[in-house]
């Protein structure tokens, strides 16, 4: 089911950039570079568009200005209706299935956002309330079994916590554990700082971890 | 000259006869109007307590409002009319008209007007305890509430309708439209409810200071709070019952001590040097609304007016013993319709148009007021505490972190903030 989903978008977004680049490149070229994207470019976070330019000026001795294309394939890539038109069957030439991520790595993205997530949630948190900064610790210390975490696991845990980060913490979470772990944090974030400053610094944490390219891959928001 | 003898006879009779089938068609008009402005407070009440919410909990605020309408209504239909309103030869609860039909005309708009009384009592409670209580554990209260708690109070100031009367009436007790009857019974319910629910996440301090947590949308709170202002004169002007001159004193006193409300509720927090709110000026005009529906008929203006101003500083005074005790009420319910209910009852009685400072009134609405909570309140604290070991009332903490929209009824009021917890819970 999600497969399918992952191939529809990908679908929709190779339908765009061929839309972009047929806008204000000769539809030869047009297609060269959509089997470009899709064979090197597919797999990569939606907005990596800088390196595929640079990718697609160069094999195809392309002389419209890299900003205009830029804008072409972003307008085509926010059009949400159907007129767009349908990519030839020349440039659907390369299954992009196969060059999708792994699951591997999907894994680490999700890693990665948690991580860093946590890190910049926990970073302001006790900036702003220092002094609870050891009852917020004790507190999820204490309730830590309650994430359904193993032992060694667990152990990791609160060595990532007592050493404020500096530590990476285990990629071996599963998302409900990354839910309960932050989950403990919020309850006692809201118990010493409150519930509307504490969500004032998730939007804000969201916000910075968002810009992450493996956002696009897993959203922080599953986190919650 | 027979003809003319024979039409002077008959012409007043005819006359008669006219007047009083117009009087009970003009009767019936006012109380299906009434009745449709009080059923449009439910639009007040739905408006006010989500803009007095967090975002997060917006669909599951004006759910659990909409719904008291439908429950409240049907289950008042089913018992609750019988039991407040049918024969009451103890004094303590009626024993027929259950599943009413066959009712005459005016006992079509009478039981009308009266099913929005009990969904009005109902749904006092919603708001109190938003924002940390189960959706079906509170329907499941809210049913108790309209078919049991409501209606058997109500049977003792106001029944019946039919023979026999009930204990408070009996006494003397005034209660025109429900200060106590409706708002205190509401009050007391609600106030039960966060009793046994305890506190929002993060809502008090560990030092135990109270935290202010803002509603999302105070532009809602002020239109929620004009619509009720104007459905109380539904509200207080059709408890006549019928379309009767006494109308224009009743409303004039119900808007002067919702005016007054407001101003006694700036004055109060004047005096407490803090900052004039937006939230408690709406909920003092609401607190005069419910002070004077006791009195409204039988004040003079002027002590409307003192009434309303008094409702408006116990608003503010209870909503701060209330954070005193560590009870969090989002809306403010409590002090609105329970304090300012009782303080109404009790200003019935002072304020008694032509028998002022009455000490057997004021002792008779002592009485009132006193079994109104020792009904209402032990009552709903056993039954919302059965409730929470049965189904569970309180909603878990990560339900309250994530928002009972989306842990309650997987639909978001505001999905521009949160889309990927739609899709997740639809799956």
């Amino acid at each position: 089911m999600k497969q399918n989903a992952l191939t529809d978008e990908m679908s929709r977004r190779r339908t765009a950039i061929y839309n972009g680049l047929n806008a204000c490149l000769d539809q030869g070229a047009a297609i060269k570079a959509t089997e470009i994207w899709v064979q090197e470019f597919s797999s990569k976070p939606l907005y990596a568009l800088q390196p595929f330019l640079s990718r697609i000026i160069e094999a195809l001795d392309i002389d419209v200005q890299r900003s205009a294309i830029q804008q072409h394939i972003l307008n085509s890539l926010l059009d949400e209706s159907d007129h767009q038109l349908e990519v030839p069957e020349s440039a659907r030439s390369s299954d992009f299935k196969q060059e999708m991520r792994k699951p591997s790595q999907k894994a680490n993205a999700s890693h990665k956002v948690f991580t860093h997530f946590m890190d910049y949630f926990l970073a302001a948190l006790f900036k702003s309330d220092s002094a609870s900064e050891l009852s917020i610790k004790v507190y999820v210390f204490d309730n830590a079994h309650r994430t359904g975490i193993s032992g060694e696991n667990m152990d990791k845990v609160k060595k990532w916590l007592s050493e404020n980060g500096q530590v990476s913490l285990i990629s071996e979470l599963t998302l409900q554990q990354m839910q309960a772990v932050f989950h403990l944090f919020y309850i006692s974030s809201c118990e010493h700082i409150g519930p509307v400053h504490t969500d004032r610094l998730i939007s804000e944490s969201v916000k910075i971890v968002e810009q992450l390219p493996e956002s696009a891959e897993f959203s922080v928001k599953n986190i919650f | 000259m027979k003809y003319l003898l024979l039409m002077i006879c008959w012409l007043p009779q005819v006359v008669l006869a006219d007047n009083a089938q117009l009087k009970i068609e003009v009767d019936t008009v006012w109380i299906i109007t009434a009745t449709a402005l009080v059923f449009f407070m439910q639009a007040g009440f739905a408006l006010l307590e989500s803009g007095m919410s967090r975002s997060k909990n917006a669909v599951n605020v004006v759910m659990k409002n909409y719904m008291d309408v439908c429950i409240g209504s049907i289950i008042f239909w089913m018992i609750g009319y019988g039991l407040m309103f049918g024969d009451n030869a103890t004094g303590f609860f009626g024993v027929t008209h259950f599943f009413p039909q066959n009712l005459t005309d005016m006992g079509y708009s009478f039981l009308l007007f009266q099913t929005m009384f009990a969904a009005t009592a109902v749904t006092i409670a919603s708001g109190a305890m938003a924002e940390r209580t189960r959706y079906h554990g509170y329907l499941l209260g809210a049913l108790v509430v309209s078919g049991i708690i409501y209606p058997v109070y109500g049977s003792w100031a106001w029944g019946s309708y039919y023979n026999g009367e009930g204990w408070l009436a009996g006494l003397g007790f005034i209660d025109f439209a429900g200060s106590t009857v409706v708002h205190s019974i509401g009050g007391w319910v609600a106030l039960a409810g966060i009793i046994v629910l305890g506190p929002r996440l993060g809502k008090f301090s560990t030092s135990g200071k109270p935290r202010d947590i803002p509603g999302h949308n105070l532009t809602l709170v002020a239109l929620g709070g004009l619509i009720l202002w104007l459905g109380w004169f539904g509200f207080n002007g059709g408890s006549t019952v019928a379309a009767d001159t006494s109308i224009g004193l009743i409303v004039l006193n119900t808007h002067l001590s919702a005016a007054a409300g407001a101003m006694g509720a700036i004055a109060m927090l004047l005096l407490r040097r803090q900052p004039v709110l937006l939230t408690q000026s709406i909920n003092g005009s609401i607190g005069g609304l419910v002070g004077i529906t006791a009195g409204c008929a039988t004040m003079e203006p002027l002590y409307a007016m003192l009434t309303g101003f008094v409702a408006g500083m116990v608003v503010v005074a209870g909503a701060r013993l209330l954070e005193f005790l560590k009870l969090d009420d989002v809306v403010g319910a409590v002090s609105v319709h329970g304090f300012a209910g009782a303080w109404g009852t009790m200003a019935a009685g002072i304020f008694l148009k032509d028998n002022m400072f009455n000490i057997e009134q004021m002792f008779v609405q002592f009485i009132g007021v006193a079994a109104g909570f020792l009904w209402a309140f032990p009552l709903a604290l056993l039954m919302y505490y059965v409730i929470d070991k049965l189904i569970g009332l309180r909603a878990s903490s990560l339900d309250e972190q994530r928002g009972l929209d989306y842990s309650e009824h997987y639909e978001i009021g505001y999905p521009e903030f949160q889309t990927e917890l739609v899709h997740k819970g639809k799956e």
